[in-house]
């Protein structure tokens, strides 16, 4: 052990005691593996304007999220944006018309979604935290978008 | 990383063995507490940050090839994780400067829980250096310690850099304390 090495594994004690993993954010890593589903289909987040390549990127005034979700035989769009204490999300999925929709946060329970028959919803009040959208397609597929954070 | 039963412990989850997971999750996620702090994310965004990094890798058992690559992949998915929420929380893009992001009154301390008087200096210490320097030791805190390869990706920056900057933050550090505040 070196000097800097024995400064640094003082520091790591310390942070043990000053800025510790929180016991619920151990909780949830574990809880994660609830939402393990072999059998929906994920339709991966294609496009997002919350991402970009790194700090360098140009200053700019975000007041909608854009997110872009597919899998193979289906799409879906959505806006986010905040909204009182909350988000509010509003979204259409192309493709196959779903029968049913709801939103899953990273907690047990899940919002029911009403989706119009050209497949366009609206959620109010979501609360901050990961999100994913589970639609059951009309085939009786169900598809799970990937999550993101709201 | 030195990291036995890692492409066990990933293959028993992807079969649906939650012990296993359990395992991967008490090993990880101080790493990603400590790189979501790193990046100055007050304490629920970074909850946020590490809870969808978890989410994201059940989604994605199964199709990991390389257990190695585990800890690099947790530290890319953190990272983006974390600016994401950091561009949505500030409406603005952070710039390079890790000073004008988001949280950064959220560091205070609980100085109260550290009892003992050098503890107490030495984070007073950690506090008063660079930017950068608290960033990239914030996240080579993390215990278990993670390696420079993980450090890099997590924080951006190429691998040889780390250790001479390490140095340097360290030696700042020591000056700091040396002056009686």
């Amino acid at each position: 052990m070196t000097a800097d090495d024995d400064l640094l594994a003082d520091l790591r004690r310390v942070a043990g005691i000053a800025d510790p993993v929180p016991a619920h954010v151990r909780a949830a890593a574990r809880a994660a593996f609830e939402t393990r589903d072999l059998d929906a289909r994920l339709a991966e987040l294609v496009a997002d304007s919350a991402e970009s390549s790194g700090f360098e990127a140009v200053r700019q005034v975000a007041e909608e999220r854009l997110l872009s979700f597919a899998t193979s035989d289906a799409q879906v769009e959505v806006t986010v944006r905040a909204e009182g204490a909350g988000w509010t999300m509003m979204g259409q999925v192309f493709g196959v018309g779903p029968g049913a929709a709801t939103l899953e946060t990273g907690t047990p329970g899940s919002i029911p979604l009403e989706v119009d028959d050209l497949g366009r919803f609206l959620v109010a009040d979501v609360p901050g935290g990961p999100v994913r959208l589970r639609l059951r397609l009309a085939g009786g597929d169900t598809v799970v978008t990937s999550w993101v954070t709201l | 990383m030195d990291s036995p039963g890692q492409a066990e412990l990933l293959d028993r989850a992807a079969a649906g063995d939650q012990s296993a997971w359990d395992a991967l999750t008490d090993r990880y996620t101080n790493l990603l507490w400590s790189v979501a702090r790193a990046m100055r994310l007050t304490e629920a965004d970074a909850a946020d940050a590490v809870q969808a990094t978890w989410l994201r890798l059940v989604e994605k058992l199964g199709t990991i090839r390389d257990p190695d690559r585990l800890p690099g992949w947790l530290a890319t998915t953190i990272r983006r994780e974390c600016l994401a929420l950091l561009r949505q929380r500030t409406k603005v893009v952070p710039t390079e400067d890790f000073d004008d992001l988001a949280g950064a009154d959220d560091t205070a301390v609980d100085q109260d829980l550290l009892l003992q008087e050098r503890d107490a200096a030495l984070w007073r210490a950690f506090e008063q250096i660079s930017a950068q320097c608290r960033a990239l030791l914030r996240v080579l805190m993390a215990d278990p310690p993670p390696s420079y390869a993980t450090v890099a990706v997590a924080l951006d920056m190429p691998v040889g850099g780390i250790g001479p900057t390490r140095q340097r933050c360290l030696a700042t550090l020591r000056r700091l304390m040396a002056v009686p505040s």
